[in-house]
């Protein structure tokens, strides 16, 4: 397989001694910065940039569908650090990018979107495919661009990536109307630094915080996924390493500390460990690192950790203070803050003794009743004997919260999430974005059985381009969380959650070129794992699980942490 | 709930004004009044007045929001009364 990827590009770079047109300016920038890889998708508008691709050097993937090449792209960002590039046409093209513009702004992810436009003349007639994606983007940028005269696309790519990249990383959006990108310009304008300052930690501010920390009885250590986008993952693995404070995370920010180290109690929130909400429920001080307070990790906000002072520590100072009053804030790039944190050893062993007997009390039961598959002690195998070369994208449902609780994370980049969105459809794209970024790394997809049809057609991406994904489709024939919560808290009105006519998704898989088999016996989950593992082509692993299984623990919507039912 | 007033300078750029007025609204503050008097050199000055839609909405956080704005230079105004120690940029003001 892999042919297309490995097909010597087939035309040589321009050589043309004419200007160059604006589609051109935007591919040599591209190279400029370093990329090597774009997902998308042509039409109409956005036709002069690809028509400025073949010989360019930049290795195009054609997804099947403009959604699946944001969320590719975004994959793509989240484990090399770079910006992930996608491109679209105008109208339904750049309309079906959205969702996967708004993952990338939740979760602060690096993206740069390149749209194609009508052409100028015509923007605001009601052309045919025109849509004002700038203005339908607004509130899912971190910032976006229009351009209206070609001399200015080297300044504006030099600055998109840039502002995705920097502080809070973020999506940029780039719209391209068609007559800028075929017009040749002789001078462009001249590429300009962004001068918005970089804040420094405060010393004031560090001072506090160590004053707080040095006082406190039970201190936690609040992980968040700005921990990794900001670089910091080191500082805060040697911090907490003399600092031993019992460390909780949420969900995009596991793996910052890995899953077996000696101080971390896993994720709190609504379908956390017992033992690391009540860790929170009870310490008198919160040191939150790169979290913004997410009503998913903290349940009813004004019961949240009651007696905790906080000390919030992130790059984006609007997040200090904005869910969650903080005692110190600090402002800044997260290593440095780190670093500089001096508080040496504290005297907490009541606490750290106290947090290991949570732990003891309520470590999770792989013994379920019964011979059907259990999907925690499946994806516990699964990534237990994967080792650090694990990642795994996720889909959304119980599925991912499984995920979450019962996998092994070495490194953060090996769980791939759509933590603030939560966007069904968001795994195989995913898992094909990080694949090709890094081919060696052991990719897994992580889907249900609705979620999977979200995205289903890039199957045939995968297939185009020999990805060795390894896809897991957990199977209850229900939309499982949907049905949980209409068990729980709807009074069993099971209302449009029957997916009883699937498709068979083995069928499916081969249908498309790819190998698949099926399990549904708990006795089957080893030999399953063996073959996912010996696989080097993309596989797919159709597991039938019960459709009653529910995820547990749970903090019901809307209650404290405090109030988590085990089962 | 009391009427505050932010006074904002950003440079002037196309979606600038949407993305502002946009921002304040989603983050649950309506806009009363505002004036927008045109500056040299491409910078723009907005004062507006706004109120919070509802209880627990911080000034001082939309301050900071609008503030990581690309473009945005300074925002002044309001009362602020959100953390302890806020060691950040407030110029914000």
């Amino acid at each position: 397989m892999n042919i297309l990827l490995n097909t010597p590009l087939n035309a040589p770079a321009p050589t043309s001694s004419q200007a160059p047109t604006g589609a051109e300016l935007v591919v040599s920038a591209l190279r400029d910065q370093g990329v090597n890889m774009v997902f998308g998708y042509p039409g109409g508008a956005i036709m002069p940039l690809y028509d400025a691709l073949p010989g360019s050097g930049l290795k195009h993937i054609l997804v099947r569908h403009e959604q699946a090449a944001a969320f590719a792209a975004d994959a793509y960002a989240r484990v090399t650090g770079k910006a992930g590039v996608c491109f679209a046409t105008s109208g339904p093209g750049a309309t079906n990018l959205l969702t996967g513009i708004a993952n990338a702004f939740m979760d602060s992810v690096p993206l740069v979107i390149i749209t194609g436009q009508v052409p100028t003349q015509v923007m605001g007639t009601d052309a045919f495919q025109e849509i004002d994606i700038f203005g339908m983007s607004l509130p899912v940028v971190k910032h976006s661009f229009l351009v209206r005269n070609a001399k200015d696309i080297p300044k504006i790519m030099a600055q998109a990536f840039e502002i995705a990249t920097s502080g809070r990383p973020g999506p940029v959006l780039i719209d391209l109307p068609k007559d800028i990108a075929q017009n040749r310009t002789e001078n462009t304008n001249p590429v300009i630094q962004i001068d918005k300052p970089h804040s420094e930690p405060d010393p004031i501010a560090i001072a506090l915080a160590e004053s707080m920390l040095k006082r406190a009885k039970r201190p936690v250590l609040y992980i968040g996924g700005g921990v990794a986008k900001a670089g910091a993952v080191q500082a805060l693995r040697r911090f907490n390493m003399l600092a031993g404070i019992p460390a909780v995370a949420t969900l995009t920010g596991l793996g910052v500390l890995p899953s077996d180290n000696a101080d971390f109690y896993g994720m709190l929130g609504m379908h956390g460990n017992k033992a690391a909400n009540t860790l929170v429920q009870e310490a008198d001080l919160l040191l939150v690192c790169g979290a913004r307070f997410d009503d998913r990790a903290t349940g009813k906000l004004d019961t949240f950790a009651p007696d905790a002072k906080v000390i919030h520590l992130d790059c984006d100072g609007a997040e200090i203070g904005k869910l969650r009053a903080a005692n110190a804030g600090v402002q800044g790039d997260l290593k440095a803050a780190l670093e500089k944190l001096a508080i040496g050893i504290l005297d907490i062993s009541t606490w750290r003794a106290r947090a290991r007997d949570l732990r003891t009390r309520h470590i999770f039961d792989y013994d379920a009743p019964g011979t059907g598959v259990f999907a925690p002690a499946f994806l516990e195998e699964l990534s237990r004997r994967t080792g650090d070369r694990f990642v795994a994208t996720c889909d959304v449902g119980q599925h991912q919260m499984w995920v979450a609780q019962h996998c092994h994370f070495s490194r953060p980049e090996s769980h791939l999430t759509s933590g603030g969105l939560g966007a069904m459809g968001y795994g195989i794209p995913a898992g094909i974005g990080a694949k090709l970024a890094y081919p060696d790394d052991c990719v897994v997809t992580i889907t249900g059985d609705g979620s999977i049809m979200m995205n289903i057609q890039e199957l045939a991406t995968i297939r185009r381009y020999g990805v060795g994904l390894k896809i897991v489709l957990f199977d209850n024939s229900t939309l499982g969380l949907v049905r949980q919560w209409q068990e729980l808290f709807f009074e069993g009105n099971y209302s449009e959650i029957d997916l009883y006519d699937n498709p068979d998704f083995a069928d499916v898989a081969r249908a498309f070129g790819i190998e698949a088999f099926t399990v549904s016996r708990r006795d089957q989950t080893s030999a399953a794992i063996d073959r996912l593992l010996r696989t080097r082509g993309p596989i797919l692993a159709h597991v039938r699980i019960s459709p009653h299984e529910n995820v547990w623990p749970l903090v019901p919507p809307g209650k404290s942490n405090a109030e988590m039912m085990e089962k | 709930m009391n009427t505050q007033t932010l006074h904002i300078e950003f440079e002037h750029a196309e979606g600038a004004i949407l993305r502002l007025l946009g921002l304040v609204e989603r983050r649950g503050f309506e806009v009363c009044t505002m004036n927008l008097p045109r500056q040299r050199e491409g910078r723009m000055n907005l004062d507006i007045s706004l109120i919070a839609r509802e209880a627990g909405r911080d000034i001082g956080v939309l301050r900071r929001q609008i503030y990581r704005l690309t473009g945005v230079r300074r925002v002044l105004g309001g009362v602020v009364h959100d953390t302890e120690h806020y060691g950040g940029r407030n110029d914000q003001g």
